[in-house]
């Protein structure tokens, strides 16, 4: 991730009962008028390309939005777009091809299935199911395929017969030619949707095993969630999300918002308080520190064997919604973990939650956050290997007669 | 925990607005308690005193407590050998073995040597309005203190303190006649203005938490996280307030001024949606 620019802030069409950023929205009055020239200014002091987000972006009117994505164009050689797809027209898909925007959809299944996504009503919310149905089909068509983002919950994964049919719609998708799906386990903002909605560790990890199953017959379609693990298995972390590199919830690295009066805020996942914080100067990643020494029945991660790979994982999502504990989705990532570790062994794969370095990387991730420094483990996995090179290279040398 | 959390402090204000008004006036506040401290004790209005401040501000007082001939006794609060964020706590005064040596038995300056701080324990024995408020969630280690709490104590990380950093209690009238007697001064030294955003700010609602070796200050118009003692359990003390800025943050949760409108949660679509999503 990048620059989320969020001309509107949190302001949406629809009004999904999950989301997260509600307690933004339990604050904030009205939608702010958005300045472009703050915003570019803004996201040129980022210094990099801007995704553009919201609440719903698309509600920019159409000549803003070509405003912002030819200037993108031109600063950044591509632009990128998060919707609900519900608005998507004709003249906005041309506008994706002139200005390369890739596009990213949330919709969590077919029909029914996204009635979580909530419209006002029961109509309304079909009917906006439907156009963003459509949209994926139409993006599909064009030769633009969307990666969707897919939350989890009793919505859409609370049955068998509800797997089944999101089994069949994720092969439909796939045939379509949709790329990429990211899973999302649901962070929970209030108690009445944990009780409307949450799916419980096991039921979590039902479905993600559903899909983990289902990835290797998909033709297209892959499943970021799962390569992300045995990435970071592998001790390879560069590219994989925030949620598993020990993201500062007062800075949120990962996530550089601009709201549309080119403030810069963190990250919406953290915010619990509904207040769009100013970041703080400077990245403190003590949440790591504290995890890692902090037993597993306290809300910590000691002992944990996958704590250098999954850090506890996103602060957003924290046991109490207190950032200093770990995450809420503890047993499942850890189930996940160890699913896909057992998988890696059998394949004759060196997994770093068995292997003898996984404690020297974890002293010298410990030791990099009390300095201010979070290394990658990749970055940390090379350093071993350059120090053992040098090392044979010195004890060839002295095996090597002088005279 | 076993080694214990570097010193850090991280900062995060509610709005570029507010920022762009407090981070100046909280300058001018130290500013302005630097000189009075210094001035108080040389014009021989005070004996002695003792304070809490960070690295910059301490610094600066030595450095001005010197030209006043001013004996001084500094001690780096935390372990000197890990880096961070530095606050020490100082000493001053021409006699500084005439001073006062702290308040009573439990105010001093080396009472709990090995703590960070001691807050929970001063507030356990301050004059508590509610142990145990129900808000957010009803927890045994949550209490709310009258405004009557010196606010003081939770605000040292951003503000040079007068006093000691081990506090027999925050009810301490000690710490209060101390308090009191720097506005004064400040007052008479030409800085009524910082004695009376000071005097605003100590009457702001607030919460400190300490959970993990982290703590937690959240005010009106800036959080902060910085490194504490180790818990296992969250530790709250929350202080109710006498006024709130006009500028301070919207929130819905304490210590932050509630929205006046519904909430899109406690909307009729939005709870008539509930029937059907799952």
């Amino acid at each position: 991730m990048g620059v989320e620019l969020r001309p509107f802030g949190v302001k949406c069409n629809i009004a999904c009962q999950y989301c997260y950023q509600h307690p933004q929205r339990d604050v904030e009055q009205g939608a702010k008028p958005y300045n472009i020239e703050r915003m570019k200014a803004a996201v040129l002091r980022e210094g990099s390309g801007f995704s553009l987000f919201g609440g719903e972006a698309l509600l920019v009117p159409l000549e803003d939005l070509e405003e912002l994505w030819a200037w993108g164009l031109e600063k950044f050689g591509k632009n990128a777009l998060q919707t609900n797809g519900t608005l998507i027209t004709d003249r906005h898909i041309e506008l994706f091809r002139k200005y390369k925007v890739d596009v990213g959809i949330s919709i969590d299944g077919p029909g029914e299935l996204n009635d979580v996504r909530w419209a006002g009503s029961l109509k309304r919310t079909r009917r906006s199911t439907n156009r963003t149905e459509q949209a994926i089909r139409r993006l599909c068509e064009e030769g633009l395929p969307p990666a969707l983002i897919i939350t989890l919950h009793r919505g859409n994964a609370g049955t068998p017969e509800k797997m089944k049919r999101m089994g069949e719609w994720m092969r439909e998708l796939d045939r379509m030619g949709v790329r990429a799906a990211r899973l999302h386990l649901m962070e929970v903002e209030f108690e009445e949707i944990r009780q409307a909605y949450h799916l419980s560790p096991e039921e979590n990890m039902q479905a993600l095993c559903f899909f983990y199953d289902m990835k290797d017959s998909l033709q297209h379609m892959r499943f970021d969630l799962f390569s992300e693990i045995e990435q970071l298995l592998l001790g390879k972390d560069e590219n994989t999300s925030c949620v598993w590199n020990a993201c500062d919830p007062y800075t949120t690295a990962a996530v550089r918002g601009v709201e549309g009066n080119g403030q810069r805020s963190n990250c919406g996942r953290t915010n619990k308080e509904g207040i769009d914080f100013l970041k703080a100067g400077l990245p403190a990643y003590m949440r790591y520190v504290a995890l890692y020494n902090t037993p597993q029945e306290a809300g910590g991660c000691q002992g944990c064997r996958f704590f250098s790979m999954c850090k506890g994982q996103c602060p957003g999502t924290s046991l109490q919604g207190d950032w200093r504990n770990r995450t809420e989705h503890c047993e499942v990532w850890k189930a996940l973990f160890e699913k896909s570790e057992e998988r890696m062994i059998e394949a004759g794969l060196p997994v770093l939650s068995r292997h003898p370095l996984r404690m020297f990387v974890e002293q010298k991730l410990v030791e990099g956050w009390s300095n201010g420094v979070n290394s990658s483990i990749g970055s940390l996995m090379r350093q071993i290997q350059e120090q053992q090179q040098r090392r044979q290279r010195a004890s060839c040398s002295e095996a090597v007669p002088t005279d | 925990m076993e080694k214990g959390i570097s010193p850090f402090k991280s900062v995060a204000w509610v709005s570029d607005a507010v920022r762009l008004v407090w981070k100046a006036r909280f300058d001018k506040i130290n500013q302005a308690f630097v000189q009075t401290t210094v001035e108080a004790l040389n014009s021989g209005h005070w004996s002695f005193r003792n304070v809490l401040l960070e690295g910059r501000w301490y610094f600066k007082m030595l450095a001005l407590a010197k030209k006043k001939n001013l004996r001084t006794e500094g001690e780096l609060v935390g372990n000197p050998g890990k880096s961070g964020s530095r606050f020490y706590e100082l000493g001053l005064g021409f006699e500084l073995g005439d001073q006062e040596s702290g308040c009573c038995e439990g105010c001093s300056s080396n009472a709990v040597t090995e703590r960070k701080e001691n807050l929970w324990k001063a507030a356990l024995r301050s004059e508590i309005l509610h142990a145990q408020p129900a808000e957010p969630v009803p927890s045994p280690h949550t209490i709310e203190l009258t405004d009557q709490a010196d606010a003081g104590a939770f605000w040292h990380k951003m503000l040079c303190t007068v006093g000691y950093r081990n506090r027999c209690s925050l009810s301490c009238p000690k710490h209060r006649i101390w308090h009191n007697e720097l506005l004064e001064h400040m007052q008479q030294q030409g800085f009524s203005r910082e004695a009376g955003w000071l005097r605003q700010i100590h009457e702001w609602p607030l919460e400190w938490s300490a959970f993990h070796g982290i703590a937690e200050l959240r005010t009106p118009i800036l959080k902060l996280a910085y490194d504490t003692d180790y818990t296992p359990v969250p530790y709250t003390i929350r202080r109710k307030g006498e006024s709130y800025p006009a500028e301070g943050a919207v929130g819905n949760r304490f210590p932050y001024r509630q929205p006046r409108f519904k909430k899109i949660t406690d909307s009729k679509s939005y709870q008539t949606g509930l029937k059907y999503g799952n």
